[in-house]
């Protein structure tokens, strides 16, 4: 049941990406859905499942990007490793600390996939600019992030009541 | 700060090689050719193609609820206007309605005649020159300008020139602003403003042009042109246009054609805008930027004005702008 929620979260916040996003953007900043999703599910999961998930989060963006596959697919791995074992090791329970560890995540996604793209020389735009909407896009992101990490947390305890109710 | 459990060995094993089998995987599929990587591209579309129609209909219901809880908030004095503004639009709509069934009927009638029918409209070729500063000022000089105490415009007030290049041929000649001026089959820009004698342009490149354009990709061994999607081309003031509201998912490269669809329905033959210098995808954008070189890049010798009229008979070989642009 809670592996079917997750993938209908997912598959929704992939669709929203290319539907919603314009809609909540600030002139060319915007939310990153996929990557702030992904971030999420590293957080709350904590395991080697979540990082696949993450990678397969970052193959579907691939797919709904002109270019090649891979790229995303490579970093929102590499970069959920780090973010897994940090999560690993230290104690997440303050909101601050995992709203802005998801705007980190989706900052260093949007700056390491649109470099790579630049690098290889892919139609994106030039690198400074790509620095500053990553910088932008984390921002957005972390602050997007503070109002869904309450609702999770929310929904949680509200499972977790039940749970005892149960018992 | 730091957190009390131990992180197994074997989970940190069994972690590098889920890192390591990913990061194969991508290294394999970056090195897809383009034909097999537009494979696993489809089915993903496809899969996502409910979700975001789904998303697209709750988007329209959000907007809906956010006008209709504007509406709610407006004072009385707009809400009678726009009750008056509704009453006379669902006027105007009943009367277009008619005219719409009139309109049809004779369609009918005409479908039922067994002739072809000739075209509605043809496209008149203006021929022009351009007026230069030396003719620019002696028109300033020798005739009235349609400017006077109305405009605050005070005797001994001096004239100045406009930057935009003048062409001699103005309402008298049937030429209307927004017509397109050619050389040959390339579009030099479009007409501003008219007087009775004169016109203004606005090339391409400059601020306030905007025309409905289609991309194509060249086709160098003689194919016939695959045309893609539609933007809107605008003058920046800058050397190069910009092509907007194209689409990220549209297929975009440097050197594709771009052609105005200004003239669609009077002239057959595609008309060249320009070309496409620079293309940039910003990250997370759902837009192309794109920059487009214009095709005509200074004021030909001899443009031709494109009109369109009221043709009831086939216009002929001689009629065509482009084929007269071409003979000469």
């Amino acid at each position: 049941m809670r592996s079917i929620f997750l993938i209908l979260i997912l598959y929704l916040a992939v669709a929203a990406q290319t539907t919603l996003a314009d809609a909540v953007s600030i002139g060319s900043i915007g939310v990153h859905l996929p990557a702030m999703a992904a971030a999420m599910v590293i957080i709350i999961q904590r395991g080697n499942g979540a990082l696949a998930i993450a990678a397969l989060i970052g193959l579907v963006e691939d797919t709904l990007a002109p270019g090649r596959l891979g790229i995303a697919m490579a970093w929102y791995l590499v970069l959920g490793w780090f973010l897994l074992e940090g999560c690993e090791r230290y104690e997440l329970r303050s909101l601050g600390r995992r709203a802005v560890l998801t705007g980190l995540y989706v900052g260093l996604v949007t700056l390491t996939v649109g470099t790579t793209r630049w690098a290889i020389g892919e139609p994106t735009v030039g690198f400074l600019r790509i620095v500053l909407q990553a910088v932008g896009i984390g921002t957005f992101s972390g602050f997007v992030a503070v109002p869904v990490w309450i609702v999770l947390d929310w929904t949680r305890q509200v499972l977790h009541r039940r749970q005892q109710y149960d018992v | 700060m730091t957190q009390s459990n131990r992180i197994s060995p074997l989970r940190t094993h069994s972690r590098h090689l889920l890192v390591g089998v990913g990061l194969a995987t991508a290294t394999v599929l970056a090195l897809l050719p383009p034909g097999l990587a537009d494979k696993v591209r489809a089915p993903v579309t496809t899969a996502l193609l409910p979700a975001q129609r789904g998303l697209a209909v709750v988007r329209c219901w959000g907007s809906d609820a956010a006008e209709a809880v504007g509406n709610h908030f407006t004072d009385t004095r707009t809400a009678a206007q726009r009750e008056a503004d509704n009453r006379r639009l669902a006027e105007e709509n009943r009367q277009l309605k008619a005219a719409l069934e009139t309109a049809e009927h004779q369609l009918k009638l005409l479908a039922q005649r067994d002739r072809p029918e000739p075209a509605l409209l043809a496209a008149r070729c203006v021929p022009a020159r351009i007026l230069g500063i030396a003719a620019q000022a002696y028109l300033a000089r020798h005739h009235l300008i349609d400017a006077g105490r109305s405009l605050d415009v005070e005797p001994g007030s001096p004239v100045l020139q406009s930057a935009t290049p003048l062409v001699d041929c103005g309402t008298n000649a049937g030429v209307e602003s927004g017509n397109v001026l050619l050389a040959g089959s390339r579009v030099w820009g479009k007409i501003a403003m008219t007087g009775p004698y004169t016109s203004t342009v606005c090339p391409v490149t400059a601020p306030g042009y905007r025309d409905l354009v289609r991309l194509a990709a060249p086709s160098p061994d003689g194919h016939p042109l695959r045309f893609g999607a539609k933007g809107i081309l605008e003058g920046t003031g800058e050397s190069l246009a910009r092509l907007r509201m194209v689409e990220t998912t549209e297929p975009v490269a440097e050197g594709d054609l771009v052609y105005s669809q200004a003239a669609q329905g009077f002239v057959e033959l595609p008309l060249l805008c320009g070309t496409v210098a620079r293309v940039e995808r910003p990250p997370g954008a759902g837009y192309w930027e794109i920059w487009v070189a214009p095709a005509v890049e200074t004021p030909p010798e001899n443009p031709v004005i494109l009109c369109p009229q009221a043709q009831p008979a086939e216009p002929t070989r001689s009629q065509d702008p482009l084929h007269a642009a071409r003979s000469e």
